[in-house]
């Protein structure tokens, strides 16, 4: 007896230890499981508990333009700013008939918008009231202290000069995308590169310092500084305004240039009834064809032209000064015959006599002493028609320039005076300069310098893409021009005091089959003052009604914006 | 010579420690060293929040900073100063200048 009892409990025993060592099998297995096959799955699940990854916005770089009256010679027409919003959880507001009332008072709703906006939150717990509280907003929504209410900060880009050269400018939208103007051809230096930031945090949120973090700093963009000068943009603006308002143009544009160094100084453009276009309210504007920069765009420049003819007559030594021309009232080429603008017969004349008058069988002569070969190389190789300027705008028309065998005799002698080519504004303030700045054609440009991460300036440099004509040859056709303002067409540009050399142009507006005889586009293009240019100035206005020739058009808007550029920029008078 | 006992005893010390004492000893040891590395390790982590405190703090100015700016360039902007210009006719509309032409060498009265 006494032996199967001590059997019986060592089975039991023997049991218990077997279980046990089962128990501890399977709490292995189990720990070997979760510890060792499922090890970089837990990890990453705990990973993803305690470590967070953050987006690093980089700071968008600021746009600066010149302004001779800020201490440092410039001043901001782009900039980031904090946006701070206010908004409310509705269900936290204690009383909203109250809370209305006292917001409305402060932020200029009226007591029903911001209730309404209280009882029909966009989400529940979640509602804007508004959007760009200033400062004393902001401080009078915190005196009062309503329950509810939030002031959160919001990165946005303002434009302290509101609708000031938009066209130029362009905007940033609020998902951060570039449009138009310079905002967006330089979005890519502009943006900057966004950092990251993978650290370890606490329950609240807060970064461990002490943690394994990694950490990829943000590259702010880089600034800009243009050429253009602030306030001869703004008077600009308004003397082409009130012009095109006058005459109940179309639409027109001006375009002021450092002929020496291709510097924009001023880029205006406008269409009639044209809206503000304040680019803090751009998602207010509902036709974006206001954004158009009408100095890009290409037309048919009519007279203006001739003093291209001129400069590449006699640069090439086919005509000289002193040359005349029999001028017989008509000329036949291709079959076609050729008259000038008054239908007139003028007899022997000089080659000045040709622009002063704008004779088109003056510069018809002209290109037939060329020849086709040499008058489509003029304005292509050395003038550089036909194809983009390479400002910094990529958005440029490049115009167009028929081959000598494209088009039949008559239509090139036509291109002579400006008719059966196009070119853009840009392009003849560029080809313009060459004559002013004594023979080199230089490269258009609208930054100044760029400002490394905000601080460091780095200038751009004038690029003298090549010597176009000779000094002699750009000589003679500046005093040509300055004969064209004393004694033709162009007296209305004259400003006292002061030798302007200019050249109007009426063109003809093409429609399919021939050209509009009752639209016109005047021009005018001109530097001053002509002994030592320092601006050239172009200027177009579109289909005026009131009155026919440019002289009447766009001469005098010529004449206003030059007077303003001398005055501000103190040059004395060169007229003695 | 023999040497006075009264006034010179020579000692052996032998210090004995036991297997308990020795354990004791250890955990305390190990004990503190603990709370040093821990105390360490607060002061460390305190520090870390007083960081994030400044980091914040300095955002907060940035971006005060920045709205600053913001209004000094909307106030020295042009439609600012012209809408000042229509409350308070400071401001005179700039005159055309007289340039003073001569060929002698001292200045006109």
């Amino acid at each position: 007896m006494a032996g199967y009892r001590t059997f019986n409990i060592r089975k039991r025993i023997s049991f218990l230890i077997i279980f046990s060592i089962f128990l501890s099998l399977v709490i292995m297995g189990r720990l070997f499981y979760l510890q060792i096959v499922k090890h970089d799955y837990y990890t990453a699940v705990a990973q993803d508990q305690y470590y967070k990854n953050s987006d690093l916005p980089a700071k968008r770089g600021e746009i600066y333009v010149k302004d001779n009256y800020a201490d440092s010679g410039k001043s901001k027409i782009a900039m980031n700013n904090i946006n701070d919003e206010l908004f409310a959880d509705p269900v936290m507001v204690d009383n909203k008939e109250e809370a209305s009332e006292k917001i409305s008072s402060i932020i200029g709703l009226s007591k029903e918008e911001v209730l309404d906006k209280l009882n029909h939150p966009s989400s529940p717990r979640y509602v804007k009231i508004k959007e760009g509280l200033s400062m004393e907003e902001e401080a009078q929504i915190k005196e009062i202290n309503l329950n509810g209410l939030r002031i959160a900060p919001r990165p946005s880009r303002y434009w302290p000069e509101k609708a000031l050269m938009a066209q130029v400018i362009g905007f940033v939208n609020k998902t951060g995308t570039a449009q138009y103007g310079v905002e967006q051809a330089f979005d890519s230096i502009l943006k900057g590169k966004p950092g990251k930031l993978k650290a370890e945090r606490d329950a609240m949120g807060t970064i461990i310092a002490t943690g394994n973090n990694v950490l990829i700093k943000p590259v702010d963009g880089d600034s800009l500084v243009l050429t253009i000068d602030k306030n001869v943009q703004a008077t600009t603006e308004e003397i082409l305004k009130n012009s095109v308002e006058k005459h109940g143009a179309d639409s027109g544009s001006v375009l002021v240039m450092d002929p020496n160094t291709g510097g924009i100084i001023a880029m205006a453009s406008y269409f009639l009834n044209e809206p503000e276009l304040d680019l803090n309210n751009y998602y207010e504007i509902e036709d974006y064809r206001f954004f158009d920069n009408l100095n890009l765009r290409q037309y048919e420049p009519g007279s203006v032209f001739k003093v291209i003819t001129m400069a590449a007559g006699l640069d090439s030594g086919k005509i000289k000064p002193e040359d005349t021309f029999n001028d017989s009232q008509y000329i036949v080429v291709g079959g076609n015959k050729i008259y000038n603008a008054d239908r007139k017969k003028h007899g022997t004349v000089s080659m000045s006599y040709i622009l002063e008058q704008s004779l088109n069988l003056g510069t018809a002569y002209i290109q037939g002493k060329l020849g086709e070969e040499d008058f489509f190389n003029y304005l292509t190789k050395t003038f550089g028609f036909g194809m983009k300027t390479g400002i910094e705008f990529d958005f440029e028309d490049g115009g167009k320039v028929y081959g000598p065998n494209e088009v039949n005799d008559h239509t090139y002698a036509t291109m002579s005076f400006g008719q059966s080519i196009a070119v853009t504004p840009l392009q003849m303030s560029s080809a313009v300069s060459v004559i002013a700045n004594g023979g080199n054609l230089v490269r258009p440009k609208i930054i100044e310098s760029f400002m490394r991460q905000g601080i460091k300036e780095e200038k751009k440099e004038t690029e003298i893409i090549k010597r176009a004509i000779s000094e002699e040859a750009a000589k003679e056709v500046t005093k040509m021009m300055i004969n064209t303002i004393e004694k033709g067409h162009g007296k209305q540009a004259k400003v006292s005091g002061y030798k302007v050399a200019g050249k109007t142009g009426t063109a003809q507006v093409p429609v399919p089959g021939g050209y509009d005889p009752n639209k016109t586009i005047g021009s005018f293009v001109g530097f001053a003052p002509a002994t030592n240019p320092r601006f050239v100035i172009y200027t177009k206005i579109d289909n005026p009604k009131d009155v026919e020739w440019a002289e009447s058009s766009a001469a005098p808007v010529f004449h206003d914006v030059l007077e303003n550029l001398l005055m501000y920029y103190n040059i004395p008078p060169d007229d003695n | 010579m023999k040497r006075n006992p009264k006034i010179y005893r020579q000692y052996q010390r032998t210090f004995m420690v036991g297997p308990i004492s020795l354990s004791f000893i250890t955990i305390s040891v190990v004990v503190v060293l603990s709370l040093l590395y821990m105390s360490q390790s607060s002061r460390l982590l305190v520090r870390n929040y007083d960081f994030d405190e400044l980091e914040k703090k300095k955002a907060q100015i940035e971006a005060e900073t920045e709205k600053f700016e913001t209004e000094v360039a909307k106030l020295q902007s042009i439609t600012e100063i012209q809408k000042s210009q229509n409350a308070n006719k400071e401001l005179e509309k700039v005159r055309k200048i007289n340039y003073l032409t001569s060929t002698s060498s001292l200045a006109l009265k």
